[in-house]
């Protein structure tokens, strides 16, 4: 086989540099996105689980109690438990520059003796350069912080710089009396990080004797058993309320929470490896077609069907070992450029990270290595049987002009229907089945259903399209439809790999845009506040930074025109595994301007029902994902200890995509004994001047809290903006993907005009000049175009809805109303035609070119 | 005008450069006139091939002129080379070069429809010159249905479609059995009686170079010979 390697296949790639060329870059851009998506899921999850260690540190036991923490004795309970062997009280906040609210920081107040058995933190210092210095010595005043070296970089802060912190009890200044070198503890949140001594902390925070969390380290040698008996004394000593667990164990709530955004990208990536396999089957198909003779005259001479047929598998795992190892280069810069989109991704939806480091193991590099000689050799098996059936006869006989090959297309046309079937049978067994797989399954199963019907849906185009672009383009017009139909398989190979990676830009957009305006519908219904005023810059959620509960009261006794004020307060709640959203308003206040959209109940009785009462509602999600529904009852961890609440009704809400609970700002305040507010929703009496409101708060308490003034529709249009930065990273795949199929256009139209050199040249002897081949070619690409734009924004259209109306629901457990995407189906259908016509330049070029005398003595 | 139609200038054609440099042409000289047909025969390599070549347009010479009814063709670019073609010149080839995804009307029609000749003027050149070459009954067809004596006539009947001063014809009946070859040797003879024009007849064959009015023997890129043809096998019927 190495002599067939070397003497047959290197020559034909050395001959074909430009189509073998361009299919090794096609296996390597799917490899790339593959590759890409995978090392930032699992630099994604690395660094959460980094993250949640370098916090933790040495700590093998964590004690907490929602947002608003606890009493400051429960530390002196916990160092009494037996088994206990040290312990450090912690206080956790979230603060910004008054200069940068837009940046947020976490603010962890620990104590300046205990801590240094939990975590290091080491100055940079010139003097003793390399040496490691407790840097928590430096915090000896009440005003002292430490600040990572990040955060100073970042904003030009020196040592014994002074710094004006917003935090949830107003502005303070405070001095930066070390900078932390970045490593162990300091590396966490992306270092955006200040400390703190945890009893200063509980005076400038304005939190006198209340702490977050403690963390324990056990004796030495303590084994698992050992902890879990000093978990249950601690329960036993502490009683219900509080959290009690292992650092290591809350990232498996997270890794849940990301599963299904991990999946989606998973499922995407696939799809471009999907389209390079298109692109490797054709180039190995028609490498077959060219070979036909040379196939024969081996024949002819001896070497058996196998060895024919293991030459072409052989070639196609050479070519998918020069693109994986390729791809597995370009995937990893494309993960540390994608690393940013995703992080800031995850950060509006989910968490703020930082993914700081792209690894590339050598189990990585072997699934890439497997993958693209695997997918490559695959592609490649079909070619490689029909090269083994070709006749030994085929060495004698002489080529002449190909003649219009309409095969039994019809069969391919009848296994096409029936694998539509079995794709919607698929995702109508997925109703049943709960496993989002299937569904992706069922799409990919539709892709391969219109690759089959394309050759005779090719045929019957060109036909269509011949008289039409005879009138259009005169007889290279017509000549160039009428080549379409020569090879309906290569076309439709073709045609199909575009139409892929069209209909993935088609359900991309679409559903985006679907999202987009059920998301718009619920703020329409849910956010109905005038103004909406937040203390920093960033969305609503835990890591905001609070405002204090009094706030409202003055905003409604001092400013004019305000009719009402509502109290926003949200949290995440571990529930069922996975952490959802849970929150609280006034519901006196809420029912008033918030009708909500409700799938189980009526938005009165519901208000009625939670107003003041154990009683919650809960969005669609979460009652698919947990299968709970009005009248069901929900119990919830809570720092008063477990409480069952009875679910009033369900609604839409998008706020997670794990789920959400809603509930009366009393009822909170009770079972979560959190007063906090993250932010404020302001209603105007009518006629009252919106303007001057915003700015008598502005100057009432802005300078204090360092407020952020939205009105409605800049808030609304914030979210959408999120939305949209949540669909960026779709938008790299399936230009990738497209990029593919234009290489599959070019090889295509390459390979066509070859296989007609003598044709062209015979055009050329009886008058068609170089501009009209080059228009043939051309217009030829542009019938490829029309048909893959148009069977690609059918079956993006198709896609959409299988996302909007099955995929989302069951990995979300949303129902989005399926919105028709025209702009996209427009811009699709003009794309696939734009970037066919623009593949048949270099194509058309050389048609131009062909030389009549040696064409007209071909062979 | 004189009814000289081609003027072949002591021509030399050279291929390559440097040591690879190959002479097919070492300096040709040769006259057409209109309503002749003239044979060129020689063995293979001998240099015919790029005679016809030079003389249909397709190339021009290193040194020398061809001159096609009075106009020299290394003076015209590709696209006066390609127009001169298309509205002066005929090709009739070995491998008849139909195109195979067109009918038989379709493959005649090409050169008019290159003319943006009007439909009508169009149906009725068609209708003229298919049945010249007896395939009237033939006009839907598309090439593979056809016998190669057919698609040759089909060939002839495109060559002959732009009414050309020139045919050029490159072993017309190399692919084709002798009865049938004959036959299409008399077509071409025919077609000289109706429309006065010019062929140049390739062939490495002696008896079908007899099938044209002189006979011009090509050797090692000299012309060896020049000799009045037989022709009384080729006339029509």
């Amino acid at each position: 086989m190495l002599f067939f390697l070397r003497n047959v296949s290197l020559r034909h790639f050395t001959l074909h540099l430009l189509r073998t060329g361009l299919t090794v870059v096609g296996i390597a851009l799917g490899i790339t996105v593959f590759v890409g998506i995978m090392l930032v899921n699992d630099a994604t999850l690395t660094s959460f689980r980094q993250m949640i260690n370098n916090v933790a540190g040495r700590a093998q036991i964590e004690i907490s109690r929602g947002r608003s923490g606890f009493e400051e004795a429960v530390y002196e309970q916990v160092t009494q438990v037996e088994g206990v062997a040290k312990a450090t009280p912690i206080i956790r906040t979230s603060a910004f520059l008054e200069s940068n609210p837009e940046d947020t920081i976490i603010l962890l107040g620990v104590d300046t003796f205990a801590d240094k058995d939990f975590r290091t933190f080491t100055a940079e210092d010139d003097e003793h350069k390399g040496e490691e210095i407790d840097a928590l010595q430096f915090l000896n005043s009440p005003d002292s912080v430490l600040m990572t070296n990040v955060l100073a970089n970042r904003y030009g802060i020196k040592k014994d710089d002074t710094i004006n912190l917003v935090t949830g009890a107003g502005l303070k200044t405070l001095t930066v009396r070390a900078i932390l070198e970045e490593k162990g503890a300091a590396k966490v949140f992306g270092g955006n990080l200040l400390i703190m001594d945890v009893y200063s902390a509980m005076t400038v925070l304005e939190r006198e004797g209340r702490l977050d969390q403690i963390d324990i380290i056990l004796a030495p040698n303590a084994g698992a058993e050992e902890r879990e008996a000093v978990v249950s004394r601690l329960r036993e000593t502490l009683g219900e309320g509080y959290e009690i667990g292992y650092p290591g164990a809350r990232s498996g709530q997270v890794e849940n929470m990301l599963k299904s955004f991990q999946q989606i990208l998973t499922i995407m990536s696939a799809l471009s490896l999907f389209v390079g396999m298109f692109l490797i089957y054709n180039t190995f198909s028609m490498a077959v077609a060219q070979r036909r003779r040379e196939i024969g005259i081996m024949r002819a001479l001896g070497v058996t069907a196998a060895q024919i047929r293991g030459i072409f598998i052989v070639e196609a795992g050479v070519l998918g070992l020069i693109g994986a190892t390729i791809g597995s280069f370009s995937g990893f810069l494309l993960a540390r450029e994608l690393t940013s989109i995703v992080a800031q991704t995850i950060s509006t939806a989910y968490f703020k990270i930082n993914i700081d480091q792209i690894a590339m193991s050598p189990l990585h590099i072997g699934i890439v290595i497997a993958l693209g000689v695997g997918t490559s050799v695959l592609s490649a098996i079909a070619p490689a049987r029909q090269a083994a059936t070709v006749s030994p006869l085929e060495a004698m006989r002489p080529v002449a002009m190909e003649a219009t090959q309409r095969k039994a297309y019809m069969k391919y046309f009848y296994m096409g229907i029936a694998l539509f079937g079995l794709q919607f049978a698929g995702l109508y067994a997925q109703k049943f089945l709960d496993n989002p797989f299937v569904g992706s399954a069922s799409s990919m199963l539709g892709f391969l259903a219109l690759t089959l019907l394309a050759p005779i849906l090719i045929v019957v185009a060109g036909d269509l399209f011949s008289p039409v672009l005879r009138k259009l383009f005169s007889v290279e017009g017509k000549l160039g439809a009428d080549n379409l139909t020569r090879t309906p398989g290569r076309t439709s190979v073709t045609v199909s790999a575009l139409m892929i990676g069209i209909s993935l830009a088609v359900a991309v957009k679409g559903t985006m845009l679907s999202f987009q305006s059920s998301v718009l519908e619920w703020l329409e219904q849910s956010v109905t506040a005038d103004l909406v005023i937040r203390s920093s810059s960033a969305l609503p959620g835990p890591d905001a930074v609070d405002m204090p509960e009094t706030l409202g009261d003055d905003i409604l006794r001092e400013v004019d025109g305000v009719a009402d004020v509502n109290r926003f307060r949200m949290i995440n709640q571990s529930y069922g595994g996975t952490g959802i959203v849970l929150y609280s308003v006034q519901m006196p206040e809420y029912r008033k301007y918030s009708p909500g959209i409700w799938i189980e109940g009526e938005a009165e009785k519901v208000y009625d029902a939670v107003t003041g009462n154990d009683s919650v509602y809960v969005s669609e999600n979460f009652m698919n994902r947990f299968n709970l529904h009005a009248g069901d009852k929900v119990s919830l961890k809570t720092p008063t200890g477990a409480h069952d609440f009875s679910i009033a009704g369900v609604r839409v809400d998008y706020m997670s995509d794990q789920g959400v609970i809603g509930m009366d700002r009393s009822t909170f305040k009770k079972y979560f004994q959190d007063n906090g507010v993250d932010s404020y929703d302001v209603f105007l009496k009518p006629g009252a001047n919106i303007a001057a409101v915003r700015d008598a708060i502005t100057a009432k308490f802005g300078k204090n809290y360092r407020l952020v003034l939205q009105t409605n529709s800049e808030y609304k249009t914030e979210v959408q903006t999120a939305v949209q930065q949540a669909f960026r990273i779709t938008d790299v795949m399936y230009i990738i993907a497209i990029i593919i199929a234009v290489i599959g256009i070019i090889n295509t139209l390459m390979v066509s005009v070859l296989d007609r050199t003598r044709e062209l040249g015979m055009l050329r002897a009886i008058g068609f000049t170089r501009r009209q081949l080059q228009k043939l070619v051309m217009n030829e690409a542009g019938v490829m175009g029309i048909l893959a734009g148009s069977f690609g924004v059918l079956a993006g259209v198709g896609f959409t809805a299988i996302i909007t109306k099955i995929m989302l629901r069951e990995v979300i457990g949303w129902t989005t109303p399926f919105v028709f995407p025209l702009e996209s189906v427009v811009g699709g259908f003009l794309l696939a035609f734009v970037v066919s016509v623009l593949a048949s330049i270099y194509p058309g070029w050389k048609a131009a070119k062909t030389n009549i005398i040696s064409a007209l003595e071909y062979e | 005008m004189s009814d000289v139609m081609i003027d072949v200038q002591n021509v030399t054609k050279t291929y390559g450069t440097g040591a690879k440099a190959v002479q097919a042409l070492k300096g040709v000289s040769l006259q057409a006139h209109k309503g002749e047909i003239v044979s060129i025969m020689g063995p293979s390599g001998s240099g015919k091939s790029t005679l016809l070549h030079l003389l249909g347009g397709l190339d021009i010479p290193t040194s020398g002129k061809v001159v096609i009814e009075g106009q020299g063709t290394q003076e015209m670019g590709d696209q006066k080379l390609t127009l001169l073609r298309r509205r002066r010149l005929g090709f009739v080839f070995q491998f008849f070069n139909l195109l195979p995804t067109m009918t038989v009307e379709e493959n005649i029609s090409l050169p008019l429809v290159l003319e943006k000749v009007d439909k009508a003027t169009i149906d009725r050149r068609v209708k003229e010159l298919v049945a010249l070459v007896g395939l009237e009954h033939r006009l839907g067809h598309k090439p593979e249905e056809l016998s190669g004596g057919q698609q040759q006539r089909v060939a002839i009947a495109r060559a002959l479609a732009n009414n050309p001063a020139l045919l050029l014809a490159d072993e017309p009946t190399g692919n084709l059995d002798s009865k049938t070859g004959a036959e299409i040797l008399r077509l071409l003879r025919r077609t000289v009686e109706e429309f006065k024009q010019t062929i140049v007849l390739v062939t490495h064959d002696p008896k079908v170079a007899e099938a044209g009015d002189r006979i011009v023997i090509v050797k090692d890129g000299l012309i060896e010979e020049i000799r009045e043809a037989s022709r009384k096998e080729f006339e029509p019927a």
